[in-house]
């Protein structure tokens, strides 16, 4: 949580001091650093980095339930941990 | 409001020629050498042999997923229904109480006001789990409000069919309500860091059993757990050539909890290299080093219990016709614990799985 906030502390910085941008990218509220590149938005959207992270999530949409066929997900598990007694 | 009806309008037209239907069947063969669903049925409280290590089978299952998609315009609907059935063999039929057959029923709708805003999504699922011991029957039901990626709250119900004292929480039902939120960083076009923090709140029967209200908890009867969760995760991707993806990851989530026994705090680091061309042809190589802190002293006689596990998961998928994939699988993973406690030696164990699935696609 810690790192997290440390996260957003640096982000918030960086757009106050006018080093990057707010903007909508693929439904996430994206910070867009400083770029030569004026149109990084639209090329992401066409880019193959932005594709593959979505070939990914659709993969782990699919399988990470069954990663673990004891089925232990869920009541006493935190972050994929699961505690037991 | 004339502007809205036409558009409206417009996006029923676009719905109904753009419906999609998806049907797949998958068939797979497992073995795993720890197979586990809870405390009550760990191979030294049930079979009350300390010689007995792990319990070892094979699974063999049969899915049957269908999809309905409609959409196109500022509306979408999707409707899923995946009923699949899971034969376990192995330990002289003691495994056949872990048959299952599964019911889930998922369906959400979205929304797009406007190009430039992100979509509201609503989601609602409702899944049922049978299994040849009654004990593991149960409803997990749903609902999801969420506004893009930036905001979701989402509400959860696991309800067990009977109140019957249990040993561990993980066969008691429980109440959950999650807020969920994140953004993400653009350094430049290859890479992203993505951040995200979520909230949980979670409450369970009281149907403890004795043995763990007097051993681990202290508690008395008729004492309801109440958990607070935070948990926030980091990730950032990167693109190693054309179809390569290496993605680092770590998290940390802090359980505070009203019984102190389950009060800690997990952390895990790990990086995912991902090779993919196609929904059917693709790999990945997975490995996450995690670990348990407990704040109860109560956990361990003399030093403070800790946790950890490595795992490393290899899996990939290659089409065979163009309407016919195979999966593989192997995932090994190593538990240990600090704590020397002989009713605690389960806890260190090597799982290892492999799997190998067919499916088949419509």
């Amino acid at each position: 949580m810690r790192l997290f906030g440390i996260v957003v502390l640096a982000a918030l910085i960086f757009s106050a001091v006018g080093c990057g941008s707010w903007t909508l990218l693929d439904d996430n509220l994206t910070l867009e650093l400083r770029s030569d590149d004026a149109s990084i938005r639209r090329s992401l959207k066409r880019d193959a980095a932005g594709q593959m992270i979505r070939r990914l999530e659709a993969v782990e949409s699919q399988t990470d339930e069954s990663l673990n066929p004891n089925n232990r997900a869920g009541a006493n598990c935190v972050g994929g941990v699961c505690v037991i007694f | 409001m004339r502007h809205f009806l036409a558009g409206a309008a417009l996006s029923l037209c676009a719905m109904a020629a753009s419906a999609q239907f998806n049907a797949s069947l998958q068939t797979l063969l497992e073995w795993n050498n720890h197979i586990e669903f809870g405390i009550s049925v760990d191979p030294e409280t049930v079979t009350e042999s300390s010689s007995t290590g792990q319990l070892i089978g094979l699974r063999s299952s049969l899915s049957a997923p269908i999809e309905y998609r409609r959409g196109g315009g500022r509306f979408q609907w999707r409707a899923a229904f995946a009923p699949s059935l899971d034969n376990y063999e192995g330990e002289d039929g003691f495994l056949n109480q872990f048959d299952a057959r599964f019911f889930p029923l998922d369906a959400s709708v979205e929304f797009r006001p406007r190009d430039s805003l992100p979509a509201l999504r609503w989601r609602a699922s409702a899944h049922r789990q049978e299994r040849s011991n009654d004990l593991y029957n149960n409803w997990d039901a749903s609902a999801e409000w969420s506004v893009g990626n930036l905001f979701s709250y989402q509400y959860r119900r696991r309800l067990y069919d009977d109140s019957v004292e249990r040993e561990d929480y993980l066969l008691i039902s429980s109440v959950q309500h999650q807020l969920q939120t994140g953004f993400q960083i653009v350094t430049r076009r290859e890479a992203r860091l993505k951040a995200n923090y979520a909230f949980q709140r979670e409450q369970y029967g009281t149907n403890l059993h004795p043995l763990l209200r007097d051993i681990a908890l202290g508690v008395e009867k008729g004492f309801r757990r109440v958990d607070r969760r935070h948990q926030g995760s980091l990730e950032g991707a990167a693109l190693l050539g054309r179809d390569w993806l290496l993605r680092l990851s770590m998290s940390a989530a802090r359980n505070d909890s009203n019984a102190p026994f389950y009060r800690f705090t997990n952390g895990s680091a790990g990086a995912t290299l991902f090779w993919g061309t196609s929904a059917s042809r693709w790999a990945r190589a997975q490995a996450v080093h995690g670990w348990t802190w407990f704040a109860d002293e109560r956990s361990s006689q003399d030093q403070r219990r800790i946790d950890r596990a490595w795992q490393l998961n290899l899996d990939g998928e290659w089409p065979l016709y163009s309407f016919l994939s195979a999966n593989g699988a192997v995932h090994l993973r190593i538990n240990r614990t600090n704590d020397p406690r002989e009713a605690l030696r389960f806890l260190n164990h090597t799982q290892q799985i492999y799997r190998l699935a067919l499916t088949a696609r419509r």
